[in-house]
C-alpha cells in the first residue's frame, strides 16, 4: 500500500503541469550574466508561475545556438553586434530587439592588496606590466570580455606582461590570488564571490554591450516578450546595477 | 487518453525500481578520481543494475562529509585520513583496502619544450624557469595541492611565479602559453587535450588513496560489492588508463 501512495502522488504531480497554463521559456544567454539572470528568473517564476530555463555559454557561442533549430529559444541575449547581425538575417521577432546594457570589465586584486592606478589607458598599461600576473578569459572560447582584454594586450608595450588565460570558468570562482596578481573580468561575473577588491573599471574604447530579443523561431513569442519586458522595464535597472550591469 | 497512458507508464516505471532488488549505493570520493570512478560505475550498473551515486569533493573535505552525515556505502580517502577513520572505529571491519597512488604530472602546452624534471633539483630549476606554475590551492583540501605546496615552500623557489586554482581541474580551464606549467594529478586529465605530460613530479610525498565501507553504511554488503569491483585484479588496467597506479 505504501508503494502505491508515492506512485499516485507522482502521477498527480506530473499531471498538474500538463493541465495548467504555466509556460516554460528558454533563454540563450552569456555565462557572464548568470547571477543577474538567475535572480530575475527566480522572482519571475514566483510572480508568474512560468519557469525560465537557461542555456548559458561564452557570448560568442550564442549565435551558433540561435541558428540551431534544435536548441529551444524564446529569448536570446547576445552582444549588440551579434543581435544586429541576427536582426539583419531576419532571425528576430519584429520589434523585439532591446538594449540590455553594458558589462564593465573590472580590475580585481586580492582583497587588501594595493590598488594600482588604472584611471587612464596608459596607467592601466603600467599596472598590467607591473602585475605579477594578469588573468583573463580566453577570447577564443567566445568570451566577450576576453576580446576586450585581447585588444588592450595588442599594445606592444604589454608584450612582456605575464598572462594567464582561463576558459570555461568564471575566474573569480576558481582563482586564489596572491601578491599583485590581477583578474580582468566583467563585474557581472563576481556575484556572491568574495576575497577580491575591485580596483576599478578598466578604461577601454571597446565595451561589452548586450542586447536582448525574441527569436523569430520561438514558438512562444508572447511568453518570451513577457520575460524580456520583465528584465528591461525601468524597475529592473537597480537589480541589474547590483548584478554589475550598467543600464 | 494520452495523458492517462503516460501517467500509468510513469507509475509502472516508478514502481519497478521499488520492487526490484537493484540497490543504489552512495560513494564519497575525491574529485580527482572522477573519470576513473565514473567509468567503473557505468560498467557496474550495466552488469549489476545497481546505481552508483557519487558525492565528490576535494580529498581533504571528505572526512567532514562523512562526519556530517552524508550517505555513504563506500568512501575513498587519502591513506592517512583512512587510517584515522579506522582508528575512530568509523569503518566496517576489514573493509579498508589500498586503492592506489595518484602521480602528479608536470604538464606543458602541447608541443612546448619539455624541461628535465628527473630529480628534485632539476624539478626546482624547471619550476624557477617556468613562466608560471599552476596548481590546486592546498587550502581547498586538494591532496595534490598540499604536496606541490610543500615543494614550493623550498626557499630556492621563493621567486617562482605561481597561480593557485580551486574548485576546478586546471587542465579543463587553463589555456597554457610559453613555458607555463600545470602540476596536477594524472587522474584529473581524463579526456582533456592540448597538454603534454612532461613526466611525473619527483617527490617523497605521494597522493595515496584507500577505499573502505563506512561502519554506518546501511547497505554494507552492497558497498563491499562495489569496493571489490574496483579493487579486483582486473581493475588495475582500467585504473592505470585513468592515471592511478595500483
Amino acid at each position: 500500500m505504501r508503494r502505491i501512495f508515492p506512485a499516485l502522488a507522482v502521477a498527480l504531480l506530473l499531471a498538474s503541469p500538463l493541465t495548467a497554463a504555466a509556460a516554460e521559456i528558454h533563454v540563450l544567454a552569456p555565462t557572464s550574466l548568470v547571477f543577474g539572470l538567475q535572480a530575475f528568473a527566480k522572482s519571475y517564476t514566483q510572480e508568474t508561475g512560468n519557469t525560465v530555463t537557461f542555456n548559458f555559454g561564452g557570448g560568442g557561442t550564442i549565435p551558433g545556438k540561435l541558428a540551431d533549430n534544435n536548441v529551444p529559444a524564446d529569448v536570446v541575449i547576445m552582444s549588440a553586434d551579434d543581435i544586429d547581425a541576427a536582426q539583419a538575417k531576419g532571425a528576430l521577432a519584429a520589434g523585439s530587439k532591446t538594449v540590455l546594457g553594458r558589462d564593465p570589465v573590472g580590475y580585481l586584486v586580492k582583497a587588501g592588496a594595493p590598488h594600482p592606478d588604472i584611471s587612464t589607458p596608459d596607467k592601466l598599461t603600467a599596472a598590467m606590466l607591473a602585475a605579477d600576473l594578469v588573468v583573463y578569459t580566453d577570447p577564443n572560447s567566445g568570451s566577450a570580455s576576453g576580446v576586450v582584454v585581447r585588444d588592450i594586450l595588442k599594445d606592444p608595450r604589454l608584450a612582456k606582461a605575464r598572462l594567464l588565460i582561463l576558459h570555461n570558468a568564471l575566474p573569480v570562482l576558481v582563482s586564489t590570488l596572491t601578491g599583485t596578481q590581477a583578474l580582468l573580468e566583467p563585474l557581472t561575473e563576481i556575484g556572491p564571490t568574495t576575497g577580491f577588491d575591485v580596483v576599478g573599471v578598466i578604461p577601454s574604447t571597446t565595451h561589452v554591450d548586450f542586447s536582448i530579443a525574441v527569436p523569430a523561431r520561438s514558438t512562444q513569442t508572447d511568453a518570451g516578450l513577457a520575460f524580456l519586458h520583465y528584465i528591461t522595464r525601468p524597475e529592473a535597472a537597480a537589480s541589474w546595477k547590483a548584478a554589475g550591469l550598467d543600464r | 487518453m494520452r495523458r492517462i497512458v503516460s501517467a500509468f507508464a510513469l507509475i509502472a516505471w516508478m514502481a519497478a525500481p521499488l520492487c526490484a532488488s537493484a540497490a543504489e549505493i552512495h560513494v564519497l570520493a575525491p574529485t580527482s578520481l572522477v573519470f576513473g570512478l565514473q567509468a567503473f560505475a557505468k560498467s557496474y550498473t550495466q552488469e549489476t543494475g545497481t546505481i552508483v551515486t557519487f558525492n565528490f569533493g576535494n580529498a581533504g573535505t571528505i572526512p567532514g562529509k562523512l562526519d556530517s552525515g552524508a550517505p555513504a556505502d563506500v568512501i575513498v580517502l587519502s591513506a592517512a585520513d583512512m587510517d584515522a577513520m579506522e582508528a575512530k572505529g568509523a569503518l566496517a571491519a576489514n573493509s579498508k583496502t589500498n586503492l592506489g597512488r595518484d602521480p602528479i604530472g608536470y604538464l606543458v602546452k602541447a608541443g612546448a619544450p619539455h624541461p628535465d624534471i628527473s630529480t628534485p633539483d632539476k624539478l626546482r630549476t624547471a619550476l624557477l624557469a617556468a613562466d608560471l606554475v599552476i596548481y590546486n590551492d592546498p587550502t581547498s583540501g586538494s591532496a595534490s595541492g598540499a604536496i606541490v605546496g610543500d615543494i614550493m615552500k623550498d626557499p630556492k623557489l621563493s621567486r617562482a611565479r605561481v597561480f593557485l586554482l580551486h574548485n576546478a581541474f586546471p587542465v579543463q580551464i587553463v589555456t597554457l602559453t610559453g613555458t607555463q606549467a600545470v602540476l596536477e594529478p594524472l587522474s584529473e586529465i581524463g579526456p582533456t587535450t592540448g597538454f603534454d605530460v612532461v613526466g611525473i613530479v619527483p617527490s617523497t610525498a605521494h597522493v595515496d588513496f584507500s577505499v573502505a565501507v563506512p561502519a554506518k553504511s546501511t547497505q554494507a554488503d552492497a558497498g563491499q560489492a562495489f569496493l571489490r569491483y574496483i579493487t579486483r585484479p582486473e581493475a588495475a588496467a582500467i585504473w592505470k588508463t585513468a592515471g592511478l597506479d595500483r
